[in-house]
């Protein structure tokens, strides 16, 4: 009887459920004839395709599903959007595909043979090139990669040279075959009614087992496993055994159409609205052997192929090739004994220790027992524990440990604390390990070793404060593993020390028996289930006994596995076998993520990029693991937080990302401590938005800077003008003054005063009227940036009647500006009259080389005209006044001043300013 | 003469011998709490190749008669079966086991085939019953289930309690021994 079904109640929907795959990431898929649909989170949910389809096979070829109808269509599911595409229509039903190698499926159709297409070829093999019959139920495939098919007219063999077949009523009782599974050298054939046949590829041995299901119901499925055979038929789903096909174990009464195994070596199974789940060969429960019903088991081993047990009373030794059942009373009156102990010794004379009674010998082949005397003090009948090596015996009991070197059949023991001189103590296991050491399990003295050296205790030297160890035992690795009472279990590795316990992987503390399981694996079992520990990397695998509904409770030290590595577990209730599947290749749950929402609408997770704004990021993951197990998750946002949450929801929400680099680590173990466990990444970016993109902030960045700089420079020249603008003032100034105290003009105008005093009194008073005028307005004049024309006109012609005194007629003038002009704009003060004076300096003046002075306006210009009579001899100065009246121009207008020198006039232009 | 007739004989021994009958027995029925259906037809044509086994079975579905009304046999033709879309009810196949039809007896038989109806083509298995009278008669009985559901007949929610979803076809056919082709 296997333990984990779960039946029918699994199904929600009314499914018709034709087809059950299994593909490598552990994703259960079933093809009803409703549709397609995935089992997730505890039920079927069906994946929508436009039409509806009637599934009669699948099978998965890298991120597509290949689908087969009833109708004969053959459709590629896309798994990453779920998108379906027909791809060729056979017109007749595709009952089978089967991806052989990486780049061949073989389409098996009911009615037009077989098609097997690869990247070279389509072959395409019927009837007429070899095959039996066209009508295809099943394809298989050997070690061997060659392919096997089964159909309504015998099984035939594909490979590329040739069809081998064997069919027909000589050899089968029915030539429709309709299932057929392969093991590693036998393939098992189901008929339409009801047969089984087995033929073993090597020996060509051919075994019929007529009518096996009984009601000549027809076996739609086969699947082979390591110890068992598991046909699905119209009546039923039944469990053989593999060795002995006779043997039924179980029986479910639903008609099944079809079987798979998953990674985690549970067995799924479907029908006429029928689903179901079981853990396959895994545990078996086993509540009686032979004819002997079981109820408390505390005492088991197995030795060789016998396993040997107690029952209320005596021994038992059940052959399990032969079944054969022989029972051994140890007492001549029927007293109720109980055999606390079983070793078998280097002779083959196996040792039973009881409680009370003392100790045994029993001779296998006689099958008779003799009763051993250790020494008379009645404390040593209650023997606890029983090891040797092959020279000599070792009884723990209730007084203390006894050895016997073992000698013409006389054991003469002696006490091993007297040996050593201990005190006496309780040991509840001994165990001898491969390097000769012998190891014990005590009860207060925790673990002792006694090698070569002499007795130490192990325990205190490693700092174990647990005094009391149940078990010790060593792995096929050497290392030593004991358990104590509540503390989980230590290993012991050369020097260090691994402690598992409820925390980091055990499913309880309270360990009650443990053994090696073949080389690489350990088990545990507590009252809540077995661990399953792999010795390299200690990873935890559970088996519960509450999820899986056994009620049975394990005895202590009650354990022991046999030569094909099944464990036999004693209880309460009878024994419980564990076996470790060949096939089983996930042991823990493995995490995926479901999905990913971004702003509530579902991404692609191949998306990583999301814009500033889409930051509510939701994401959903789940383990595809069907065992049931407590499954912890937990996960951690690096770039937001780097600490690790642990959560109960399939789901973690992150309502508001800040933009920048994130990477979600998903997580899932069957422990707390996380031991071991399952990982997921996922790296995605939240955008920065584009005003906080670096090239944006970079170039606001830099106009910011020129317009500061700009704005900075544009004050600085403002300032450097103000500057050079008093600069000049004061240069004008200086002019001014210079002008004012110029002693040739003053000294020519003395002069010609004296002359015009001479001449004529009343011109003299003109003249020097004229003169104190002309100092007058040049004090007043200094401080002005502009004058009216009209003003500096006065002074200019002041200034020109003091020279043309001196210089009579040789000085000619000519001015024509209008008095509406001279009213309307304006000039730097002492301008023209500073040009006048660089005309008269410059030029000779004289009756022969006379001077004209032209003032006009031209062209929004006024010119200042004289005719060239270069003197030889220049005073000094023209340069600066020139330049000054440049620069002030300068200060107080964009427009030019103009000088032409033609080498026969001289003029200077200069722009009409507005008041 | 007798060289004729040997000659005669001879090309009648490469024909093939053929088991075959025109009028067959048919019978349909349809088994519900408020009515009971049961209609019958004469007219079933079948044909049994012994050497290979291979069997053909037709009949017209408007030569079904015995309705409890004139109306249900109108509704049956025209709204159910279709008869004017498609007039012919086959059966195509092969009988599995192989039995010596040169040896009277009962022998229990799977017929497995296409049954064409309405447009849809399943492929069944059918078990069987042939009893060999001698060389030149056998009888056929066989009872087939069908689902309506598979071949596309719809039953309206009103009549579901009038009409049941599986019908029950028996069929009783006697066949003789005739030397012309399989169709």
């Amino acid at each position: 009887m296997s333990p984990f079904v779960s039946d029918g109640k699994i199904l929600d929907e009314k499914l018709n459920i034709h087809i059950l795959y299994t593909d490598h990431q552990n994703h259960i898929w079933a093809g009803t004839d409703q549709g397609l649909y995935l089992w997730q989170k505890g039920q079927l949910v069906k994946m929508n395709t436009d039409e509806t389809l009637q599934i009669r096979s699948i099978s998965r070829l890298g991120e597509y599903l290949l689908i087969g109808t009833k109708q004969g269509v053959l459709y590629s599911f896309f798994l990453q959007d779920n998108s379906i595409k027909k791809l060729v229509d056979l017109h007749v039903e595709i009952s089978d595909l089967f991806i052989c190698q990486p780049d061949k499926i073989a389409i098996a159709t009911k009615g037009k043979g077989i098609f097997m297409v690869s990247t070279q070829a389509i072959i395409h093999f019927n009837l007429s090139n070899g095959l039996n019959d066209n009508f295809i139920y099943h394809l298989v495939c050997d070690r061997q990669q060659v392919l096997w098919s089964c159909s309504d007219n015998g099984i035939n063999r594909i490979t590329n040279n040739n069809i081998f077949s064997f069919q027909g009523n000589d050899q089968l009782p029915d030539p429709v075959t309709s299932a057929i599974g392969i093991s590693e050298n036998e393939i098992f054939i189901g008929t339409q009614q009801g047969d089984l046949i087995t033929y073993h590829l090597s020996t060509h041995n051919l075994k019929t087992y007529p009518n096996i299901t009984q009601k000549k119901a027809q076996i739609n499925d086969i699947l082979v496993l390591d110890h068992t055979v598991f046909l699905a038929t119209d009546s039923g789903l039944l469990q053989l055994s593999k060795l002995n096909p006779d043997e039924k174990l179980w029986e479910n009464e639903k008609a099944t159409y079809s079987i798979s195994v998953d990674l985690e070596a549970n067995i799924w199974y479907g029908g006429d609205e029928l689903l179901g789940i079981n853990n396959g060969e895994q545990l078996q429960i086993i509540p009686r052997l032979g004819n002997q019903p079981l109820s408390f088991v505390h005492t088991l081993k197995i030795l060789g192929s016998d396993l040997w047990f107690t029952p209320d009373q005596g021994l038992i030794r059940y052959n399990i090739k032969t079944k054969k059942l022989d029972q051994i009373t140890l007492t001549p009156e029927s007293e109720l004994i109980d055999i606390t102990a079983l070793y078998r010794d280097h002779e083959g004379f196996v040792w039973a220790g009881t409680s009370g009674r003392g100790l045994y010998r029993i001779d296998t082949s006689s099958f008779s027992a003799q009763q051993i005397s250790i020494h008379p003090s009645t404390g040593s009948s209650h023997i606890l524990s029983i090891s040797g090596t092959d020279r000599e015996l070792q009884v723990s009991g209730l007084d203390g440990i006894w050895v016997a070197p073992i000698q013409n059949h006389e054991y003469p023991f002696e006490s091993l604390e007297d040996r050593y001189h201990l005190k006496k103590f309780y040991v509840y296991q001994i165990c001898r390990d491969r390097l000769g050491q012998t190891w014990m399990a005590t009860d207060g003295q925790g673990i002792l070793r006694i090698n070569d050296n002499g007795v130490e205790s192990f325990s205190k030297q490693k700092n174990i404060e647990t005094k009391v160890f149940y078990s010790i035992c060593e792995d096929g690795k050497g290392q030593i593993w004991f358990n104590a009472m509540n503390d989980g279990v230590y290993c012991n590795i050369q020097d260090s020390l691994v402690h598992l316990n409820a925390e980091n992987g055990l499913q309880s503390n309270d360990i009650l028996s443990i053994s090696p399981l073949g080389k690489s694996y350990f088990l545990a079992v507590s009252s809540k289930g077995i661990d399953l520990i792999h010795t390299a990397d200690f990873n935890v695998a559970h088996y519960n006994f509450e999820n899986l509904g056994i009620l049975k409770l394990p005895e202590l030290n009650s354990i022991t596995v046999s030569e094909e590595e099944i464990a036999y577990i004693g209880t309460n209730h009878g024994i419980i076998s564990l076996h470790l599947p060949s096939y089983k290749k996930q042991f823990s749950p493995s995490i995926q993520l479901d999905g990913l929402s971004a702003m509530n609408v579902p991404k692609n997770p191949n998306q990583n990029t999301f814009p500033f704004d889409s930051n509510y990021l939701e994401f959903r993951f789940s383990c595809n693991s069907f065992t049931p197990d407590i499954i912890y998750y937990r996960y951690r946002l690096e770039g937001l937080n780097d600490k690790w949450v642990q959560t109960s929801n399939q789901e973690v929400i992150f309502p508001r990302l800040e933009p920048g680099k994130y990477t979600l680590t998903l997580q899932s173990a069957n422990n707390r401590s996380f031991n071991h466990p399952s990982s997921f990444d996922y790296s995605f970016t939240i955008a920065y938005p584009f005003w906080r993109t670096w090239w944006f902030i970079a170039c606001i960045s830099l106009i910011s800077f020129s317009i500061i700089y700009f704005i900075f420079r544009m004050r600085v020249n403002q300032a450097g003008k103000w500057q050079r603008l008093e600069k000049e003032k004061a240069i004008a100034e200086f002019e001014a003054l210079k002008i004012q105290v110029n002693p040739h003009f003053l000294f020519n105008s003395f002069n010609t005063l004296i002359h015009v005093i001479e001449m004529d009194q009343q011109k003299a008073i003109e003249y020097t009227q004229k003169l104190s005028d002309f100092y007058r307005s040049l004090l007043s004049y200094k401080d002005k940036d502009l004058v009216l024309l009209q003003e500096e006109m006065n002074l200019l012609k002041n200034y020109l009647f003091l020279q043309k005194m001196r210089f009579e007629h040789c000085l000619q003038l000519d001015i024509q500006i209008s008095d509406e002009v001279a009213h309307t704009f304006s000039i730097p003060p002492l301008t023209l009259q500073l040009l006048a004076e660089n005309a008269i300096k410059h030029n000779v003046i004289n009756a022969a080389h006379p001077l004209t002075i032209y003032i006009f306006i031209q062209d929004q210009y006024i010119h200042i005209r004289n005719n060239i009579n270069i003197k030889l001899t220049q005073e000094k100065g023209e340069r600066i006044g020139l330049l000054n009246i440049k620069n002030r121009y300068a200060l107080v207008t964009d427009k030019k001043l103009y000088i032409e020198n033609d080498h026969v006039t001289f003029t200077v232009k200069l722009p009409l300013l507005n008041h | 003469m007798f060289k004729y007739l040997t000659l005669f004989y001879l090309l009648f021994q490469n024909a093939p011998e053929v088991y075959k009958t025109t009028n067959g027995f048919v019978r349909f029925q349809s088994t519900t709490q408020s009515e009971k259906i049961n209609a019958k037809s004469g007219a079933l044509r079948a044909v049994i190749d012994p050497d290979s086994r291979k069997f053909a079975f037709a009949i017209k579905l408007n030569s079904f008669h015995g309705f409890n009304s004139q109306l249900q046999e109108e509704h049956y033709n025209e709204n159910y079966v279709e008869s004017r879309q498609f007039p012919e009810a086959n059966f195509k196949g092969r009988i599995i086991e192989s039995i010596d039809f040169n040896q009277s007896g009962i022998y229990n038989v799977r017929a497995k085939g296409d049954f064409y109806v309405h447009g849809v083509t399943n492929h069944i298995t059918v078990p069987a019953e042939i009893k060999i009278k001698n060389l030149k008669e056998i009888s056929i009985k066989c009872i087939l289930n069908i689902n309506l559901k598979d071949y596309g007949i719809k039953i309206p929610k009103v009549v579901h309690m009038k009409l049941a979803e599986i019908i029950q076809i028996q069929v009783n056919a006697t066949l003789l021994k005739s030397t012309t082709q399989i169709e």
